[in-house]
């Protein structure tokens, strides 16, 4: 006669006598302690039911940092203020760029000199989709910079040796 | 008091929120298959358009630069719903959504407030944080809320808020309303009613004889005779109940008589079907697919085939659902036939937590099953549906719904999020 004497843990895979595994093992002292992990939602905005998010197409906006396929929050609760960055829409078309008043009058400036400010004129048909309050950079696309940043490096250490 | 808060043509918003190119224009959005319109703008009602108007017909005005369309975009559409309600949870927490576009509130407990301003805050709120523009009825039952906002929408379109809580109000809106608009009376009801001189909500609500209401228009008529008389009798619904049966069939975008196609499109239709049975942990313990030829081919005979089949051991399992939604379509499909349309029908739901074990049953590959289901679900919720699919549901689906104007979908996905600037 052959006796199979089964030791904890060795019950046959294919027939567990309860439908279900039971996790005998210690638990995590952890686990009460648990939280939810950090995310930028609630970060980029009090208010995320208002949140959507753009992406930039080109150059108008470098002079904040604002690069062209950069991503950008946009909070629909905020009431822009004074040299706020916002997407507009302007005669049917997406406009982003820094809403300025100025003695009663409604500037649309991109942040880069090339561009020229537009004033809202009574013509336009003009309103504010949502304010920019933070935006992503990429810091690793920007070769240039990092040139620049090696470069600088390289003269701050250079003084210190010849000095 | 009860407040309706309902979204103005909401598809058609939800698509001019990104589309200022839209705004202002008349335009409809389409049905599943691009087949009719199930969504107008005000510009488009103003046009004469109806309500499942066929593509073909509204082509011409296309054309002619008259009118904009789009398929529709649901995953859009949802996305905007949640920040709706959410916004709406917010001022009046207790909230009942009752579709897509329109959620019951419980005001009961702001018995003190000014309604009038809450509500005419709620809605500024709501156009500025999501673009939609919404209307407001609020009244002493729900049936009164609904009558308040078609009141709103038709008479104060400006501030888009009626509250009815004094009688003169009332009175003004129920006479204005004809009967057949009044939610809760069909249109058997309606007719019943025109026919012997009850032609507005007033002239139903003053009809001085409950017995007789309830002898002629059972209780549902006189519940509504109630409601409209400013005693609530509707419970609100805060949680969805759980489905009874899902149901997934669609046409085919033209006939077939293949039937690998019609195959492809059952099992696509399973895997669709299953994630939702999982999701209110459920046990499919019945199943039905069915096969229908075209209605409007007089050539052919009309065929419509069903095929039921009972489940002993009840599953949520795809494979399972798949193999057995093949059997049966193998049972009812005959060649030549021009099919227009297949689908499926899961009844029997019973809830996966109290499921019985059977004795010859191998517990370990089930569960292995049922996970391998899981991950695909969570997969296809994380990176876009039908990312990971069973073969069975073929490569090339010519039965596919066609969409082929669909907008972005600017909130959901980080790839189609709007682009600005120059």
């Amino acid at each position: 006669m052959v006796i199979k004497v089964y030791r904890r843990g060795e019950l046959s895979a294919s027939r567990p006598l309860a439908g279900f595994w039971l996790h005998a093992a210690f638990e995590s002292p952890g686990t009460d302690y648990e939280e939810d992990r950090i995310s930028l939602d609630n970060y980029v905005s009090k208010y995320p039911a208002a949140v959507y998010y753009v992406k930039v197409v080109g150059d108008c906006m470098e002079y904040s940092g604002i690069e062209s396929e950069d991503l950008l929050v946009v909070d629909k609760s905020l009431t822009p203020q004074n040299g706020d960055v916002i997407v507009g829409v302007l005669n049917d078309q997406y406009i982003l760029a820094c809403y300025v008043e100025f003695e009663g009058k409604m500037y649309l400036m991109p942040d880069n000199p090339k561009y020229q400010p537009h004033q809202i004129n009574e013509y336009d048909r003009f309103t504010i989709e949502g304010v920019i309050p933070h935006s992503i950079l990429n810091q690793r696309r920007q070769n240039s910079v990092r040139v620049n940043r090696l470069q600088q490096l390289l003269r701050i250490v250079r003084a210190r040796i010849s000095a | 008091m009860f407040a309706l808060i309902d979204c103005n043509n909401f598809y058609v918003s939800c698509e001019r929120v990104f589309q200022p190119e839209l705004r202002g224009k008349a335009g409809v959005v389409l049905s599943n298959n691009d087949g009719c319109a199930i969504a107008r703008s005000q510009e488009a009602k103003d046009l004469g358009i109806k309500m499942g108007t066929p593509y073909f017909e509204l082509e011409k005005l296309v054309e002619e630069g008259k009118l904009w369309f789009r398929s529709s975009n649901y995953t859009l559409y949802q996305d905007m719903m949640r920040r709706v309600t959410s916004i709406v949870c917010e001022t009046w927490p207790e909230m009942e959504i009752y579709s897509i576009d329109e959620s019951f509130c419980d005001l009961r407990m702001f018995h003190t407030h000014d309604l009038e301003a809450m509500a005419t805050r709620l809605r500024a709120k709501i156009l500025q944080c999501t673009g939609i523009p919404v209307c407001i009825g609020i009244g002493r039952s729900r049936t009164l809320a609904k009558v308040g906002n078609r009141i709103a929408k038709k008479y104060f379109k400006e501030s888009g808020v009626c509250v009815l809580d004094d009688e003169p109000r009332t009175m003004f809106a129920l006479q204005n309303l004809p009967i057949e608009d009044v939610w809760g009376i069909g249109p058997r009801n309606a007719a019943k009613l025109i026919k012997i001189g009850v032609n507005t909500a007033y002239d139903f609500a003053t009809i001085n004889n409950y017995e007789y209401v309830e002898k002629r228009f059972t209780v549902t008529g006189l519940r509504t005779w109630y409601e409209l008389n400013g005693k609530s009798v509707l419970k609100m619904e805060y949680v969805q109940p759980d489905k009874k049966g899902i149901c997934t069939g669609r046409s085919f975008g033209q006939k077939t008589d293949d039937y690998k196609v019609i195959e492809d499109a059952l099992c696509a239709f399973v895997q669709n079907s299953a994630p939702k049975l999982r999701a209110q942990g459920s046990l499919c313990g019945q199943l039905q697919v069915f096969l229908h030829t075209s209605q409007f081919e007089v050539v052919h005979k009309l065929k419509s085939a069903a095929y039921t089949m009972e489940l002993a051991i009840p599953t949520n399992i795809t494979q399972e659902l798949l193999r057995y939604a093949v059997e049966s379509l193998k049972r009812i499909y005959r060649p030549g036939y021009p099919y227009q349309k297949v689908g499926i029908f899961m009844t029997k739901l019973t809830p996966a937590a109290a499921r019985q074990t059977y004795l010859l049953e191998d517990m370990n590959k089930r569960d292995n099953l049922l996970t391998v289901s899981r991950i695909a679900d969570r997969l296809n919720k994380m990176m876009g549906k039908d990312m990971v699919r069973f073969a069975a549901m073929g490569y090339v689906q010519p039965w596919k719904m066609r969409q082929g104007y669909l907008s972005k979908r600017f909130t959901t996905r980080i790839d189609e999020v709007l682009r600005v600037g120059k």
